[in-house]
């Protein structure tokens, strides 16, 4: 008797595929903007995809997969990923970082650090916010909290961003 | 204005970052080997529970058997089954251990509702029982209703969905527990039945 081949389209294994190289790239980057680690972000990823694979049928009919996903994510970088980031040296991470297109080395830099300095709280709204662009609503349902909480973090966090964000626009004084 | 410097500002972060490269098949295999580790730890963890699972749910069935001086024929009589605890349970563990390392092996949880749903829905004595793993729910045949048979959905915890038919004394129970599709036959009578309606190839 010879081994059963697996089917290539079969069920589960092809939905999540498609998942998978749609969104992967952009989960790893919502990890690591959570936690500014390349490998930790790819370990959250990699947590993130396992438990979407086995919850694929109850969230797939929840049709839900993003949010699940995006929460899965940063749960998993919730669970340890705070302790990493802050242990973490700055100089050495940015050093790592290629410089974005239309922002200075300077301005990533200082984006980068500003983000390591926000609570994980906040870091997680901030990059659900306006790195996948939900609203308060979407937010407070993705990571289980009320919308005013999401308010309240939202406005604490650009408040702190405030310095990093305005000069550059301006080009000098923040208020 | 802040939000809109902040999102164009996150967008430049994040586009610069340089997601690796990584086979969706690798994220597969890490799924797969995920939920297999969960079933042997919940099998093997739970062996004995289920075999005490199954036993309430016969005991349940034969609970009755204390009217076996009725006048009317019971079908649980104890005394006229006596090879249905042991040998049976004992048949039924052996095959979810073997289950436990492959795609449709089963958790004692789900084991749990299955049996509920057994001891729900057949009155009397349980006979034989054997329990099989499919590769779908298509290929037990559980969409189509065999003629001479009774077919219906069935309720149990935490399937995605099951059904029942029903001939004579042979009951069948296809449940779909989050893709793992398991086919569970009783028959009545004490004997491999000749026809079933599904079947898992």
């Amino acid at each position: 008797m010879t081994a059963r081949p697996m089917r290539p389209g079969h069920g589960r294994d092809a939905e999540l595929r498609e998942f998978v190289d749609a969104r992967r790239a952009q989960l790893y980057r919502t990890a690591y903007l959570l936690c500014g680690d390349p490998h930790r972000a790819e370990d959250i990823v990699q947590q993130a995809l396992a438990k979407l694979y086995l919850s694929w049928r109850r969230v797939r009919r929840a049709d839900s997969i993003d949010a699940y996903a995006r929460r899965s994510v940063v749960n998993a970088f919730v669970d340890d990923g705070a302790r990493r980031w802050r242990r973490e040296v700055v100089a050495d991470v940015a050093d790592d970082r290629p410089a974005p297109a239309g922002l200075s080395p300077e301005d990533a830099d200082a984006l980068w650090a500003a983000l390591r300095e926000l609570p994980p709280g906040q870091r997680r709204v901030v990059v659900l916010r306006h790195y996948w662009g939900l609203s308060v609503e979407e937010t407070a349902a993705d990571l289980g909290i009320s919308p005013g909480t999401v308010k309240s973090q939202t406005a604490a966090a650009l408040a702190r961003l405030r310095g990093v964000l305005v000069p550059a626009e301006t080009g000098g004084d923040p208020r | 204005m802040n939000d809109t410097v902040l999102d164009e500002r996150l967008h430049a972060l994040a586009a610069a970052i340089p997601a690796p490269v990584v086979p969706a098949y690798d994220d597969l295999l890490r799924g797969r080997r995920l939920r297999q580790r969960r079933r042997r730890a919940g099998i093997a963890a739970g062996s004995v529970a289920a075999a005490a699972v199954v036993v309430a749910g016969v005991a349940l069935g034969a609970a009755p058997s204390d009217r076996a001086a009725d006048p009317e024929p019971r079908p649980l009589q104890p005394a006229a089954a006596p090879p249905v605890p042991e040998a049976r349970d004992g048949a039924l563990v052996q095959q979810l251990d073997r289950l436990g390392g492959e795609e449709g092996s089963i958790t004692v949880r789900e084991l749990r509702a299955v049996a509920d749903a057994l001891v729900d829905r057949i009155s009397g004595h349980l006979g034989w029982l054997s329990v099989g793993a499919a590769e779908s729910w298509q290929a037990t045949g559980a969409d189509t209703c065999p003629a001479g048979w009774t077919c219906e959905d069935a309720a149990v915890r935490g399937a995605d969905r099951a059904r029942w038919a029903e001939s004579g004394t042979v009951h069948q129970l296809v449940v779909d527990l989050d893709g793992r599709v398991s086919l569970f036959t009783v028959n009545q009578a004490d004997a491999r039945p000749s026809d079933v309606a599904w079947a898992t190839p």
